[in-house]
Order: C-alpha cells, then structure tokens, then sequence
C-alpha cells in the first residue's frame, strides 16, 4: 500500500507492517494508524507515519538505550488491551521530542507499547512511576532518571 | 455539570458498567475508587494534559536537521 508523507513523499509499506493504536495517542484520537518508516542506518530513533494524516509524524526511541535502568510493569488490562501472551512479543517505544539541538527528550512517564506480532500499539500512562514525560537526552542525564 | 452530593461509602454509576466509589474523605482530600471495563482508560487530569501537551509538541518535527541532531546523540548502552 502507498502512503502520503510530508517528511517521506510517497511511502510503499507492506500492509501488515501497519501498527493499529487500539489506544491512541493522547490528543491524537483520530489517528490510530501508523506505518513505520524503514531505516537506512542503524539508529536508536525510528520514525512513524500516519496513514491518514501526511502531516503527522512522531520519532520514537528505543528508551532502554538512554536509561539503562527503565522498567516498569504491564498491566494486566494493558496485556488484554494488546492481546499479549509472550514477553518476546513487546516492543516498548518513548516518544521523543525535537526542540532544538539544546532540547531534546523522550516521554518516560507514557511510553508506547507495541505487540510486534499483531502489531497492535497503545500509548499507556506509568501513573505511579515518578518518570518524566521530558527526560532529556542532553547534558549528560542519560544514566539519571 | 452534574453535580452530587455523596457521603463515603456511596456509589455513583456511570452508564450501565462504570462506579465510581467515595472511599474515604479527609479534609481537602477525596479518594475515589473506580470500577470500569478495561477499554476505558482512566487519568488524573494533570498527567493526562501533560502527556497531551508534550505528545503535541513531538508531533511533526519541523526542523530540517531533526535527523542530523538525533544522530548526535549518544547513547549510553549501545547493543
């Protein structure tokens, strides 16, 4: 299938490489589908592309590399939610915000999960983790939390 | 708005399958227990609008150089 992006131009994606937000992502309701754009080179980001809106992209990190100690539990409404049933099917993703080069961050307190097998996705809430929604990714906090 | 007035212990349905419970009143503090099918997502308000807020400006980089800044990054467990 061929997607429309302001950033990619036309994108072809396979139709199942479509993540679907059974959840989506807060102030996003309308867009629950997203493609992610393949990489050229080998990077902790990753960029994804809403099938509806060409306007829409978000850049998401892998968080373990920038916080080694990031953890948390899934819920078991949220393992229902994604219909996961094995550990090795969860990706989780933060998603990062580009101000500037003096201002970048990743969301630790509503990271994205995403069930790699069915490819469904949902952006959940760590209410009683005392993470930020700005961690940066600057000044030498990579290890703080 | 509809407002009500309830003591604790009493309950307040919400539709056919949400209840929301008045647990304990102390002072300025009010806790609420809440029972609801897991496809309705609960926040408390000021997270939610945090989450909204900064999820609103990580949408569509405009900077032409957000791909050279993330490349700057370094990471600090590298796989």
């Amino acid at each position: 299938m061929k997607v429309q992006s302001a950033r990619f131009g036309e994108i072809e994606v396979a139709e199942d490489s479509v993540l679907q937000f059974v959840s989506a992502i807060l102030g996003f309701q309308e867009e629950t589908q997203y493609v992610l754009i393949p990489q050229v080179e080998e990077s902790p980001f990753q960029y994804i592309q809403s099938i509806k809106d060409p306007n829409l992209t978000f850049v998401l990190a892998d968080p373990f590399l920038f916080c080694a100690d990031y953890e948390f539990t899934i819920e078991d409404r949220w393992l229902q939610k994604l219909d996961l049933q094995s550990q090795e099917d969860v990706d989780i993703r933060a998603i990062t915000t580009v101000r500037s080069s003096s201002d970048i961050s990743i969301n630790l307190k509503a990271p994205i999960v995403i069930n790699k097998k069915s490819k469904e996705a949902m952006q959940i809430v760590l209410d009683s983790a005392d993470y930020s929604t700005r961690y940066s990714l600057l000044n030498g906090q990579g290890e703080a939390k | 708005m509809l407002i009500l007035s309830r003591n604790k212990g009493q309950k307040i349905m919400v539709s056919d399958d949400i209840v929301i419970s008045i647990i304990e009143v102390s002072g300025d503090q009010v806790r609420i227990g809440i029972e609801a099918p897991s496809h309705i997502s609960i926040y408390r308000e000021e997270i939610y609008t945090a989450i909204q807020q900064q999820n609103a400006m990580a949408a569509s980089p405009s900077n032409d150089q957000v791909d050279q800044l993330l490349q700057q990054i370094p990471t600090s467990k590298k796989k």
